[in-house]
């Protein structure tokens, strides 16, 4: 639809100084400003698996690292796999390779759910080094915690007879500080295994593996089939302010659910600019472009509309004086079909929508661009504002402004 | 003797800590074991690692032994244009560095991360620990640092050089690690966790990179096409633009061996040696099946040890390479060193790499008249072939779940706003300076 529109056409200046489509931005209620997706907060709300679309919270995504239990992909080609069922056991097959899982040496399963996959062979050496760094750690800790402490020279537990059971306890917080470091061994190095010994265990296979197979199971060694890959989790994101923190999209929940609970889109709030016909060049004489700006807000805007100063060279200079204008919000519906008062600039009027004609002189070059800024206030539209404690009446009356760039040649 | 310095020490240790014991520390003592298994409960917030390869980017989470994720590092931008490795790491790379602004290079690498973590893991509010090459400019550091920490709000970042991080796995503390990546290979000592910075050797010669080209010149050379009609020929510029397609020259170069030294004399005086390795593979290509002979999957490592066929560069051999950083060496660690060798970087998955350096390495040694290599042993988990991929991945996740040591070193976004950077590891030598 946007390529068909041409809504690339039109930019509109972001608050961190990018310029984007107006359908890409957010609008903060709160700081007033034009937010895009790479200066504002964003953030995984939730992860899903794309195959069975079924949801997991962040917690959740964890324990099951990242991965569908339930969806499998092929190791060749990474397209799906299917069930097959022969003799009320269950295979899986590739649609696009032909690959299966009794190619890995997989036995058949009672349930097409719940493939194997490699696990780590070195985990538990991996702990041990994992507990003796801990050890370390702690050891390297705990003199800074008995100095921090303030030291009573009065009074030892080690005094104590032994008759509430505190020594123990004081025995036990030694052992937590100093705890017993009996050296872990080194992982002996070894002797590299000749050429024809790993050639001989090398997986014999038709295809040369690939980079990708490899990396989608580096647990697989070069001697051991392909086993089917676990589909990864996607993220779905939501958007917060960078500046006040607050959420600008967030969806509802439920991965099938296309609603939004929350959405502050840039052009429910700022006036919507569209070329309206082709542009029509004439090399140095005046020509001009017809734009269409809609309120999309629910309250009535109050805009002024002023062609900026030649800056640029691709920029083209535009002789129109600024128009001010009142477009209604497209609630009310009493403002339909007003005709257009006698005016170079405003063309029609109908309903939130007013059609304004701007002349220009093109420029020397091939790339013609339009530089208008808008100045608006909303009436309405900030008068839900989630805080309460700012004033509402100053929020309604407060000058709003955008820069929007017009690509005017094709 | 030792053990009685121990239990002596020890001794010293409890009553260091029982001197102070009040009535609050008792209760801290019941209290401690319950916050203990708490924390154990909710590993929620364990810290993120990250290794950036020129090739693959690994991530993960702290405390687990494979990665979650293993991505090409590259990704595509949001006007459909592939963004890969080179441009990413520009900062690394002065010259190229200089050619647009920093914000340039800040914006792509702020876009990568952003792939990286919101396709995948909730990186929010979580530590982060970032396995760097030893040679990571300071702007690409502190433009991550930006990204990790302003962008993704991650609650904290930190740098582990990839040499110290690859020898954890292997409870080691005395290596030699050699990282053969896509890009170059570096190699230096380590010892009792300290790099041994001055006796590294690097070169841009031995990398996946130079091996995929040497699998292209060898292709071209003997690699022959068979038509539908049967007929065989050599291969010309569209063949390559398919093969290029299908990325089938990264595909040779990670299938190809590396043979012994006497084998590969056979080859170079252009015979073919009697006994067979491999046999010739046929790879079907739209309608025709591409002829890959024996001689491309086994020869193009013969660039790594054979300084003939180095005519670009002034690099040294693998074999040299190691050699000199022994001599550089104090005396009392020359001999352990080879044997103490740590192999990581996707190159070192290759068959018979490992053979093939040792092999080499007595001779250099022999001719030299030194004995260093009479025991040449390599660091390898035989259950694990696939290690080397993400050795580095692996000794950083191990650091990582030490949560404290990880708060001590690494730096929030509290400290970046008041103008601290990332705690590199050559602070200290500058401290001491």
């Amino acid at each position: 639809m946007s390529a068909l529109l041409q809504s690339f056409r039109v930019k509109y200046e972001c608050s961190c100084g990018k310029f984007r489509n107006l359908s890409d931005l957010h609008f903060c209620r709160q700081c007033f400003k034009i937010k895009c997706e790479e200066c504002a907060c964003v953030e995984i709300d939730m992860l899903y698996c794309a195959r069975c679309l079924e949801a997991s919270t962040v917690p959740e995504a964890r324990l099951k690292k990242n991965q569908c239990f339930n969806c499998v992909e092929c190791p060749m080609c990474m397209n799906i796999l299917s069930g097959r069922t022969e003799n009320d056991k269950f295979f899986l097959i590739c649609q696009a390779c032909s690959w299966q899982t009794r190619e890995a040496g997989i036995e058949d399963r009672d349930s097409a759910k719940k493939w194997p996959v490699y696990e780590n062979e070195i985990t538990n050496e991996m702990n041990d080094v994992m507990n003796h760094m801990k050890k370390l750690e702690m050891i390297q800790n705990a003199p800074k915690d008995s100095k921090n402490r303030k030291i009573s020279k009065g009074w030892s537990a080690h005094h104590l007879p032994n008759k509430f059971g505190l020594q123990s306890m004081v025995e036990k917080k030694r052992q937590m500080m100093f705890p017993d470091l009996t050296p872990l061994s080194v992982h002996e190095p070894e002797e590299p295994l000749s050429l024809e010994e790993e050639l001989e265990n090398r997986y014999k296979s038709k295809n040369l593996r690939t980079a990708d197979q490899i990396i989608r199971q580096p647990l697989a060694s070069s001697d051991q089939p392909l086993f089917p890959v676990r589909v990864p989790l996607q993220g779905r994101t939501s958007i917060r302010c960078d500046e006040c923190e607050r959420t600008l999209v967030k969806r509802d929940y439920g991965v099938v659910a296309y609603k939004f609970k929350i959405s502050a889109f840039a052009r429910e709030y700022v006036p919507d600019i569209r070329i309206s016909r082709p542009v029509q060049f004439e090399n140095d004489k005046t020509s001009h472009v017809l734009l269409t700006i809609t309120n999309l807000s629910s309250s009535p805007i109050q805009l002024k509309i002023s062609p900026q100063e030649k800056s640029r060279d691709d920029l083209v200079e535009c002789s129109t004086p600024p128009v001010n204008i009142s477009i209604p919000c497209s609630i009310d519906t009493d403002t339909a079909g007003v005709p257009a008062e006698k005016s170079d600039v405003i063309v029609f009027r109908q309903h939130n929508r007013i059609g304004l004609n701007f002349d220009f002189i093109p420029n020397q070059s091939n790339e013609h661009f339009l530089a208008l800024s808008l100045e608006y206030t909303q009436n309405g539209s900030f008068g839900l504002l989630a805080d309460k404690s700012q004033n509402t009446e100053e929020a309604s009356s407060k000058v709003l402004k955008a820069n929007v760039i017009v690509q005017l040649h094709n | 003797m030792a053990t009685a310095q121990e239990k002596l020490e020890s001794l010293r240790a409890a009553r260091r800590s029982s001197s102070g014991v009040s009535a609050a520390s008792i209760l801290s003592v019941s209290s401690s074991t319950l916050s203990q298994a708490i924390s154990s409960i909710d590993n929620g917030k364990s810290a993120v690692i990250i290794e950036l390869g020129t090739k693959f980017t690994k991530l993960g989470s702290a405390g687990e032994t494979t990665p979650r994720a293993i991505l090409r590092t590259e990704y595509i931008n949001e006007n459909g244009v592939k963004i890969d490795a080179n441009e990413i790491f520009a900062l690394n790379d002065r010259k190229k560095a200089a050619e647009k602004p920093v914000e340039y290079h800040e914006n792509i690498i702020s876009q990568f991360f952003k792939f990286l973590f919101l396709k995948a893991l909730a990186p929010t509010d979580r530590p982060f620990i970032i396995v760097e090459s030893v040679f990571m400019s300071i702007d690409m550091r502190n433009a991550i640092t930006k990204t990790v920490l302003e962008k993704l709000r991650a609650k904290s970042i930190m740098f582990m050089p990839t040499h110290i991080c690859s020898t954890f796995a292997f409870n080691s503390s005395k290596a030699l690690v050699i990282d053969i990546g896509h890009s170059e290979c570096v190699a230096m000592p380590v010892i009792e966790g300290v790099t041994m910075l001055s006796e590294f050797e690097s070169a841009h010669l031995i990398s996946g990179k130079i091996i995929e080209q040497r699998c292209r010149e060898l292709l071209k050379e003997h690699g022959q096409i068979d038509e539908i009609n049967g007929e065989r020929r050599g291969l010309n510029d569209t063949d390559f633009e398919e093969i290029d397609s299908n990325n089938l020259i990264e595909t040779i170069a990670i299938n190809s061996i590396c043979i012994g030294k006497e084998r590969a004399q056979i080859w170079k005086s252009g015979k073919i040696p009697e006994k067979e390795l491999l046999k010739e593979h046929v790879f079907a290509m739209n309608g025709k099946n591409l002829i890959i002979p024996p001689i491309v999957l086994e020869t193009p490592l013969e660039i790594f040890f054979d300084a003939s066929l180095n005519t670009q560069s002034f690099d040294k051999t693998l074999p040299q390479m190691l050699f000199s950083i022994v001599e550089k060496c104090p005396i009392d660690l020359r001999k352990s060193l080879l044997s103490n060798i740590i192999l990581i970087g996707g190159v070192s998955t290759i068959c018979g790499l490992k053979s093939r350096i040792k092999e080499e390495l007595i001779e250099i040694c022999q001719n030299a008249q030194k004995k260093y290599a009479e025991d040449v042993r390599f660091y390898q988990f035989s259950k694990l072939k696939n290690y080397p991929l993400f050795g580095a991945w692996l000794g950083a996740s191990l650091l990582g779940s030490l949560r404290e040591t990880v708060e001590r070193k690494s730096i929030s976004l509290q400290d970046w706003k008041s103008g601290k950077l990332a705690e590199d590891w050559t602070d200290i030598i500058d401290k001491n300076v």
